[in-house]
């Protein structure tokens, strides 16, 4: 049997031969990035494997093999403050996972990130799904579960805490997350009509979930519908958008965009299919807001400047500079109104945007804005009568307003009401965690807030296809 | 009488306001010439077909044809009815795949099928694999297209390719897939005969299938 040697940390492994190297590496707890789901389509797992560069999913191995992973292999960062914590919160987004460990007052006294692990088996939800349903589900449960016990783990030495001294635990997510993190089947996600499976609201035992809190009690919140889940909800908790006095639009521009548009005398939810291209994947240059990425762009004096995160050579754009470029480059009139652009749009010497990258885009922000506007509509509201604007996620925290408007995404009439709020779901767990009525009232709330599917309201279609369309410069 | 090639063109550079302004101006004058006018309709949108697959007009493009053809037959209706359109008439079956409710692309395909000489059965979405023979059987079409989104949607392709097997109909239908998960070695695995991503290049195997 081939042996597979893996760099940096040396360990090794014997392999059948002929097993997919990124199979191997995932099933031995390394999780390179696959936003595509190792289709060979989207060259991001790329690896060194004998000093030659490849493909993670399109290599076999068939004799020794030495591997060199690219660095940061989803190694949690944590920052924390001494304090005895005993509550903990997490965010299981499908790109990071956050926890939050918090003193019985509720007190924040650690918080740890990290990638979340089934990256490596695609960006977006339904390549998860797609993977859970070819067979993978145990395995993206033990890769999710690993980084929460991870980051449990480092929060809780952060914070001086004994792991076992937790009493309860609040978790969000969407449906897809959640369910893998449960350890449940993901078929209702896959197939018409989306069912939610979490439904109730519950009080759990956490030990069979993760051992490390033996003597934790885990929430579970309910989700809204099949593509609404706990962690939008999760957010209206956090921002108390039920008592709104002002009719507020929240925003989750993440790797699915989720909106809730109301006030208190009611509240409508819509998730569109945005998928993962603001946050950098599916662009040719695209990358996560990491060292090296690209995170502003704007003209001074017609000259083109940007910004890159720990400063140096730019390696990509990530979703923020993505949309400040697209922005940029409008304005300069080098893309039309169709998002035909004559060609690449360059930044550098090599990190350009190409026609398809600007198409991503334009589905991207088309699904958003539609949604942004069929909602409005639903509720019998002019865009104009929306007072606030909160931009959730990091995404949405990272974003240039003005840009986000330029392009579209936002209608350009809200942007003086846009203002970015965080991570709301994750300080929705945190409400979960520390606040005990909190859990009934996410229950009413995931009762009350309609979900409104939008690609069955008839004039989806058109909205959807104007949506997609941008404002050229005045010339 | 309209300017008909200011009518194609019009279609083709998906100028609305235009195209709704002839196309009442047609009715207008008696309809008489609403069969023309929805030639010139259909010129304009080979014409999009066409800007689609030189990469000039993208998906939104694609979708707002579609949305004015269908509100130009709505337009035209009444006076269509009796009129004769220049070309023939040809019958083909298209739905969305079981376990998929994507209708976009679905709906583009077919106006542009419309516009390409076909009358389409729609069957619409989340169509079950006995549906569609059913449907072919019963009303004795040989052109089946089946369009699905979803890489689930490649499963249900089989399904229903397997279906027409199954009630001994394979060697008497034609069937393409479409949509973003197909390919070459999707349609060799599915057991179909043709594939396409393109509403062009669905339209131009189907004519050739049906021979118009």
């Amino acid at each position: 049997m081939p042996v597979l040697t893996v760099l940096p940390d040396g360990r090794q492994f014997s392999v059948p031969a002929g097993t997919g190297l990124l199979k191997r590496l995932r099933q031995a707890g390394f999780y390179p990035d696959a936003p595509c789901g190792g289709l060979g389509k989207c060259g991001k797992c790329r690896v060194s494997v004998n000093g030659v560069e490849v493909l993670a999913c399109q290599t076999a191995v068939e004799a020794d093999m030495t591997v060199l992973l690219p660095d940061s292999n989803g190694f949690p960062a944590s920052s924390g403050k001494l304090g005895t914590g005993t509550l903990l919160a997490f965010d299981i987004g499908t790109t990071t996972v956050v926890c939050y460990l918090l003193s019985d007052a509720g007190e924040t006294l650690a918080t740890a990130s990290a990638l979340n692990p089934q990256t490596a088996f695609g960006a977006d939800v339904v390549s998860r799904i797609r993977a859970a349903l070819a067979g993978e589900g145990s395995a993206l449960t033990a890769a999710v579960r690993r980084c929460v016990e991870a980051l449990v783990c480092s929060v809780c030495e952060a914070g001086s805490t004994d792991p076992a001294a937790i009493r309860r635990v609040a978790v969000v997510g969407n449906s897809c997350m959640q369910q893998l993190f449960l350890g449940l089947p993901v078929e209702n996600l896959a197939r018409p009509p989306f069912h939610p499976l979490l439904r109730q609201a519950e009080t759990v035992a956490c030990r069979p979930v993760f051992p490390c809190c033996p003597e934790a009690e885990l929430l579970l919140v309910p989700d809204i519908a099949g593509f609404l889940g706990a962690d939008i909800l999760g957010c209206v908790l956090a921002e108390n958008l039920q008592e709104a006095e002002e009719l507020t639009l929240l925003l989750d521009i993440g790797t699915n965009g989720e909106m809730v548009l109301g006030s208190r005398k009611g509240l409508l939810a819509c998730a569109t299919a945005a998928g993962p291209a603001l946050e950098g994947a599916g662009i040719r240059f695209g990358m996560r807001g990491a060292a090296g990425a690209i995170d502003r762009v704007w003209t001074e004096n017609g000259s083109l400047h940007f910004h890159v995160i720990g400063g140096g050579e730019p390696q990509g754009l990530c979703g923020s500079g993505l949309i400040d470029a697209v922005a940029v480059f409008l304005e300069a009139g080098q893309i039309n109104r169709r998002g035909r652009v004559a060609s690449d749009l360059r930044l550098t010497q090599r990190i350009f945007l190409s026609q398809e990258d600007i198409r991503q885009v334009q589905l991207a922000k088309g699904a958003i804005r539609a949604g942004i506007e069929l909602l409005a509509e639903q509720m019998g509201v002019k865009l104009e009568e929306i007072q606030r604007v909160f931009l959730a996620g990091a995404f949405g925290s990272a974003l240039n307003p003005s840009s986000a408007c330029r392009i579209g995404l936002i209608p350009e009439e809200l942007l003086e009401k846009i203002t970015p709020v965080g991570n709301a779901a994750g300080a929705g767990a945190i409400r979960l965690a520390r606040d005990e009525s909190a859990l009934a009232l996410a229950q009413t709330l995931a009762e009350q807030i309609r979900p409104v599917e939008l690609s069955s309201l008839p004039g989806f279609p058109r909205r959807f296809a104007k949506a997609m369309e941008f404002r050229e410069a005045k010339s | 009488m309209i300017d008909f090639e200011a009518l194609a063109q019009a279609m083709g550079e998906l100028d609305e306001d235009t195209v709704k302004e002839l196309l009442e101006q047609v009715m207008a004058e008696g309809g008489d010439d609403a069969g023309k006018a929805m030639d010139a309709c259909q010129k304009g949108m080979d014409t999009v077909g066409k800007l689609f697959e030189e990469g000039e007009y993208f998906v939104g493009d694609l979708i707002y044809a579609g949305e004015l053809m269908t509100d130009a037959v709505e337009t035209l209706k009444d006076a269509l009815v009796g009129t004769e359109s220049t070309g023939k008439k040809a019958k083909m079956i298209l739905c969305t795949v079981k376990d998929d409710l994507h209708d976009i692309g679905k709906n583009i395909v077919r106006s542009m099928l419309e516009a390409g000489g076909f009358e389409v059965v729609d069957l619409g979405i989340d169509v079950p694999p006995q549906k569609v023979v059913e449907a072919a059987k019963d009303q004795g079409i040989t052109i089946i297209a089946l369009s699905g989104v979803l890489t689930l949607a490649l499963d249900s392709m089989k399904a229903t390719v397997r279906a027409f097997a199954d009630a001994g109909m394979r060697d008497q239908v034609k069937i393409i897939i479409g949509g973003a998960p197909v390919s070459e070695d999707a349609c060799k695995a599915i057991g179909a005969d043709e594939w396409a991503h393109s509403p062009q290049k669905t339209v131009s195997v189907c004519r050739d299938w049906a021979g118009i």
